[in-house]
């Protein structure tokens, strides 16, 4: 994924039913904007949660992501014209909840990667498991199945 | 943990700080009100969810539970009186973060023990998750290690 267009799939849609790609791409634009901003929610950015971020990118989304590029979106100015719980809240409605469970364990994968977890690091995780409307069910992994 | 005291042991404190002896029944029976409460929370208890509650109680309590005291509390007429969310609300103001968790832990894997998760079942854990005060960072095992 192009840092470049990072922030931009939302707009793609404008109210449409997104094609399977295109969901795809959310998801995925969703994953790195959310796991990468993870490593800027405390004061420093450790090259191990750096680290952490590439390869659970590559591993959920199957594909390769630079070391510079995670930095970049963890310090991407597009929080500010549009905070992360707004584009969260509106990526829930699209995404579906497996897809929102993904996410969230990605993020506490890479919160827990330098085996401290500050209170700042908390307060991330549960505003990005508020706004992707999860309850305590379904991350507990308990969604209901036959 | 005879079934007869259940309910009991948050009737002694009465708003005074309990001993750590107290505290570990409170526990106890917090664990088994809400696990043995989740094989009946879907239309029928099955022996596989039994039996996943007797192993969880001793593992965690390190007391064995008989698969009658199981079903008995499972059903107990004392849920009529104080509803469990109460009870719990009540539970939570005295039971660490940590043992709150493993209760929480603890339901979600009698829940899955029949490789099945009912709507009833999801809304019973969210019921607990919320009586227990537990927020979405603890579920995930997030907690502060750093001030």
């Amino acid at each position: 994924m192009s840092i470049a267009s990072l922030g931009n799939i939302l707009k793609i849609f404008g109210g449409n039913e997104p094609s399977a790609e295109e969901r795809q791409n959310l998801f995925r634009e969703a994953t790195l904007m959310t796991v990468s901003r993870a490593t800027a929610s405390d004061t420093n950015i450790k090259q191990v949660e750096v680290e952490t971020v590439r390869d659970i990118y590559q591993r959920v989304t199957g594909e390769e992501i630079s070391s510079a590029d995670v930095r970049m979106a963890a310090n991407s100015k597009l929080y500010e014209s549009a905070p992360l719980y707004r584009y969260l809240g509106r990526v829930a409605k699209v995404i579906d909840v497996h897809e929102r469970v993904t996410i969230a364990k990605a993020l506490s994968e890479v919160i827990l990667s330098d085996d401290h977890v500050s209170e700042a690091e908390v307060e991330f995780f549960n505003m990005v498991a508020d706004s992707l409307q999860l309850s305590p069910a379904e991350l507990a992994g308990l969604v209901p199945r036959d | 943990m005879p079934i007869a005291a259940l309910q009991q042991v948050l009737a002694l404190f009465s708003g005074a700080e309990p001993t750590e002896a107290e505290h570990r029944e409170l526990f106890k029976e917090a664990l088994l009100m809400t696990v043995a409460r989740a094989t009946a929370s879907d239309t029928n208890v099955k022996p596989i969810e039994v039996e996943q509650v007797r192993d969880i109680y001793t593992r965690v309590s390190g007391e064995e539970i008989s698969a009658a005291d199981v079903r008995m509390a499972a059903k107990s007429k004392l849920y009529e009186s104080a509803p469990l969310h109460t009870y719990l609300g009540r539970a939570a103001k005295v039971l660490s973060v940590e043992e709150r968790l493993v209760i929480a832990n603890a339901l979600s894997e009698v829940i899955l023990a029949d490789d099945r998760v009912s709507d009833y079942e999801v809304d019973f854990f969210d019921m607990v998750a919320e009586a227990l005060k537990l927020t979405p960072a603890e579920l995930a095992g997030l907690i502060v290690t750093q001030k």
